[in-house]
């Protein structure tokens, strides 16, 4: 009898203990929902309904004006076309951004974890360095090498520094995994006189999918997001979407149309959200490895 | 044995090499290389045009004697502990709640992180919008009945860094959260059944057992979080731009400034190479304590 | 022809000498075997022979070839390791051939040769397997299948049982054995289990901290240890050791209750302590029946262990000294708790020199002489 009045107590207690975490968890989950469905809510109604209603009420007249504007219309300088050309350079920075430095990334990796030599661990914390630094710090001298290429703001130079400046992590990413794969299966290869590139192609890499998939998700999310080398090497033709979005947004002049402003912050998000829910977990896989692991 | 065999079994024994070279000699150019190039640069009189004309100090002593400089520095110190101490405290209080074994963690987390997914340009644009005075969320809490509220702080001089830093925390503290995850799901579960079958409340659990051992994590995000701060441009540029006047100014976007709209390149590069010269003295000896903690565990 | 001579090797780890000037031979057919405790340098000392560790000094020669700088893969050797390190994204016929193809060797010959390798072992079934659908079993002899099918002049074995159940490991080693005979290829094989060593081996390396302890036939590395280290590691349950004062009839031991007895033996040096090395089945409860010399003694009995084929006997131990086990009879006549009658067979005895530990002398004579 005595027991179960303490093991009722104590139920109670768990109980009230269980409530006020789900009260914690459900209230951070509306504090970081929150913004991005007024972000939503903005885009589907009309100013006159923002100007004279609620930043969290439901829209009551639906209307897709401010995505049409955002999409086809909206001005970025004097250029009135809509954010979808700027999407389009910033697909076209990223793309190659996300494949080259992954496929480096993963001879880097696999030579730095299975065909050490004398020096290599140097050599990767030498290149490790290069994942940490402030970008601010070769932000000019990049622009002139740019100059001198003749790459000056164009998408191609955008590609290029993305690339250079990623190869740190793709390169941490699969050194890491490749770090945990069996070493004796080097030897065996070594043994067996089997090649650095045959063993990579036909065994290091097919087992590597998992941090490829990390690899491009960073690579992707990362340099679709940048405003800084972006801002920095784009002109009016290459901006990327996040450099348009920015113009956009603060240089609006007249009446501020926070509905197309939250339309076109949405279109430009939207890529990076849906490969996060998509294939987050693999992403946080990825930023588990390289960030506690080192 | 011809020239030509000698240099391919040369090439075979060293092929682990041959294969990194090429991203050596691009580290060795754009982060090394460029690093010396900046350097060099603040110790130039370059001005709209990068200039080779050694001058020495005088640009350092230029940047030290900006009231703008120094706005951006405290501005730094201001935002970089509220955001780390924010952004660890939530984060980490999240990992436990979530490691209450809840209902819907993968939607929780799922929640939680996806803020990390979107860029600083378009978290700024969406918080900037939120945070207005007059349609944002003070006009919300009117609306609601509570006429007397006021939350102006994004105009306000002194107030709109603290903008900076809620939309920075709120955009951060889910990886933060996700990093404790991990090093929770890390630890042993057979301590925890082990104390509880000893007695020890769950508090107590937590207090002396579970959060001591998240150090090492704790350690990594505060490292990461710092990282971010001190690199920390674009949101302020998307939010405030820096302003009211310079109010939010940052180094990043100080440097920013200086180099493009302002035309000062050598005052520019000596910012920057304050920024960077803080970044090494944080990250150097921790990758040099995380690589030898990597290599002491392999030789076990 | 698959000979192997290794002269004065050394080899350090930044401050730890992990082998000391080893020199070793094999000649063609013979299955040596390393043998040792944990960090003994046997699996380096391999390494060093695949040439996946580059040697200090010393030199390695492989059918009277220097290969002592020479890269695995062109020292006409193949290996077997102890986590079998099968390619995990190929099926068993890929990883068969993969050496093959590496190789430039056509297709269908790779075919033949696969086939070939998989009916010595049995593994015709699973060729379209990949590794993580095989048992331990299996795997371990597709691992082996990979380096049959290079015909090398040298089979290396890195533990290769050591990751098997117990009773699959007395199955595999068996059949180890048997390909050995088949093949007639020579073998170098490290384990630090004894009797792997013991059943397999033509030739065994006793090693300890870097150093080669003994080098011999097994039987002679078990009657005629080098040392008191190579007499305590050979043999399970291990060997005896029973303090003892030289005498001019022989060793005189003291018993735990007060008493001696006399072991006769070469006065070597009348008066020196040493270590009388007694096997435990020269420990016996009744008189041996080869004819062989034996004495009775009393000696104190503390437990019985039955196994059935044969009782463990627990003696009661010298003041200081280590556990003494016989091998008794299955059903002993003998009760615990009191001196019982015990006989000594002398014909397998070894006396040890108490402060070295170096072998005085043995009663048993080396294999092959009269």
């Amino acid at each position: 009898m005595i027991a179960e009045v303490v093991t009722g107590q104590q139920g109670m207690l768990d109980r009230i203990l269980r409530w006020s975490i789900y009260v914690m968890l459900i209230g951070f989950a509306i504090f970081y929902l929150a913004p991005f469905y007024v972000m939503v809510v903005t885009s589907l109604k009309s100013i006159d309904e923002i100007e004279t209603g609620n930043l969290m009420a439901l829209p009551q007249n639906v209307t897709g004006y401010a995505w049409n504007e955002a999409w086809n219309v909206a001005c970025i300088g004097t250029d009135c076309r809509g954010m979808a050309p700027y999407l389009l350079n910033s697909l076209m920075a990223s793309l190659p951004a996300t494949i080259i430095p992954t496929l480096i990334g993963a001879v880097n990796g696999y030579a730095l974890s299975l065909w050490r030599f004398r020096g290599s661990e140097l050599c990767f914390g030498l290149l490790l360095f290069g994942a940490f630094i402030p970008y601010q710090i070769v932000l000019l001298p990049m622009a002139q090498f740019l100059g001198a290429m003749g790459w000056s703001s164009s998408i191609f130079g955008l590609a290029f520094v993305y690339s250079v400046y990623g190869l740190p992590f793709t390169t941490l990413y699969f050194r890491n995994f490749f770090a945990s794969f069996p070493e004796d299966l080097v030897n065996a290869a070594r043994v067996d006189g089997i090649g650095f590139f045959r063993f990579f192609w036909r065994v290091a890499l097919p087992v590597s999918v998992p941090i490829i998939v990390v690899s491009v998700i960073w690579q992707f999310t990362n340099t679709w997001n940048d405003f800084l080398f972006a801002a920095s090497y784009t002109d009016a033709n290459s901006a990327t979407s996040m450099v348009a979005l920015n113009n956009f947004v603060q240089v609006a002049t007249g009446v501020k149309r926070y509905n197309v402003d939250m339309a076109a912050a949405i279109i430009t998000g939207l890529p990076t959200i849906l490969v996060y829910v998509v294939a987050g977990r693999y992403l946080l896989r990825g930023l588990m490895a390289g960030a506690v692991k080192g | 044995m011809s020239a030509r065999r000698t240099l391919k079994t040369w090439a075979q024994d060293h092929v682990s090499q041959l294969a990194l070279a090429p991203t050596g000699v691009l580290a060795l150019v754009f982060v090394y290389g460029f690093i010396l190039l900046t350097i060099y640069l603040s110790l130039t009189d370059s001005r709209i045009l990068p200039s080779y004309n050694f001058v020495g100090f005088e640009q350092w002593e230029r940047l030290w004697g900006a009231r703008r400089w120094w706005t951006a520095v405290n501005n730094l110190l201001l935002f970089g502990s509220l955001f780390i101490g924010f952004a660890i405290a939530i984060g980490m209080a999240l990992a436990v709640f979530l490691d209450q074994r809840v209902r819907a963690e993968g939607v929780i987390r799922t929640i939680y992180l996806y803020p990390m997914a979107l860029s600083f340009i378009v978290t700024g644009t969406a918080w900037k919008w939120m945070l207005n005075p007059d349609l944002g969320i003070e006009q919300v809490f009117q609306q609601w009945g509570w006429t007397s509220f006021q939350f102006n702080w994004l105009v306000q001089k002194d107030m709109a860094i603290y903008t900076v830093v809620i939309a920075a925390v709120w955009q951060s503290s889910g990886f933060v959260m996700a990093i404790f995850l991990a090093a929770l799901r890390g630890i042993d579960a057979s301590i925890m059944q082990s104390a509880m079958v000893d007695g020890a409340s769950m508090f107590r659990i937590y207090r002396r057992i579970i959060l001591p051992q998240l150090r090492p994590a704790m350690f990594t995000a505060f490292v990461l979080l710092l990282h971010m701060a001190i690199k920390s441009f674009d949101l302020v540029i998307a939010l405030t731009n820096g302003g009211p006047g310079n109010a939010t100014d940052l180094p990043a976007t100080f440097m920013y400034t200086f180099a493009f709209e302002r035309s000062r390149l050598g005052i520019a590069a000596a910012s920057a190479t304050m920024m960077l010269f803080t970044v090494v003295a944080i990250i150097v000896p921790y990758l040099y304590a995380e690589l030898r903690a990597q290599n002491r565990d392999r030789r076990d | 022809m698959g000979t192997l001579s290794i002269r004065n090797l050394n080899k350090s780890f930044g401050a730890l000498h992990i082998l000391k000037d080893i020199s070793v031979e094999a000649m063609q057919g013979e299955f040596l075997v390393l043998v040792g405790p944990s960090g003994c340098g046997k699996s380096t000392l391999l390494s060093a022979i695949a040439g996946l560790q580059k040697s200090d000094s010393g030199e390695i020669r492989i059918d009277d070839r220097d290969v002592t700088n020479v890269a695995p893969k062109d020292r006409d050797i193949a290996m077997v390791f102890q986590t079998y390190a099968l390619y995990p994204n190929l099926t068993v016929l890929e990883n068969i051939t993969f050496p093959l193809e590496a190789r430039g060797v056509p297709r269908a010959e790779r075919w033949k040769e696969a086939d070939r390798v998989a009916g010595i072992l049995h593994i015709e079934n699973l060729l379209d397997r990949r590794p993580k659908q095989l048992s331990g079993g299996q795997r371990q002899r597709v691992a082996m299948g990979r380096a049959l099918v290079r015909n090398p002049e040298i089979f290396l074995f890195d533990e290769p049982l050591s990751n098997l159940d117990a009773k699959l490991r007395v199955v595999m080693r068996t059949e180890i054995k048997k390909l050995h005979a088949d093949l007639g290829t020579t073998m170098v094989y490290v384990t630090h289990d004894q009797i792997e060593a013991m059943t397999l081996a033509t030739k065994i390396v006793v090693m300890k901290d870097g150093v080669v302890q003994q080098f011999g036939k097994p039987i002679d590395v078990y009657e005629r240890p080098a040392n008191q280290f190579v007499a305590g590691f050979m043999g399970s349950p291990a060997m005896n050791f029973l303090n003892g004062t030289m005498t001019a009839d022989g060793v005189q031991v003291e018993r735990p209750d007060g008493g001696t007895i006399l072991v006769p033996a070469p006065n070597l040096a009348e008066g020196e302590q040493v270590v009388l090395g007694l096997r435990p089945e020269a420990i016996s409860d009744a008189p041996f029946n080869d004819n062989g010399p034996a004495i009775p003694f009393q000696w104190p009995l503390e437990l019985l262990e039955p196994t059935g084929a044969e009782t463990i006997g627990i003696l009661a131990s010298q003041p200081g000294g280590d556990e003494i086990v016989a091998r008794l009879s299955a059903k002993p006549r003998v009760a615990t708790g009191r001196a019982v009658q015990l006989y000594m067979n002398l014909s397998n005895i070894c006396l040890f020199d108490a402060q070295s530990g170096k072998a005085l002398w043995h009663s048993a004579i080396e294999e092959g002489q009269p």
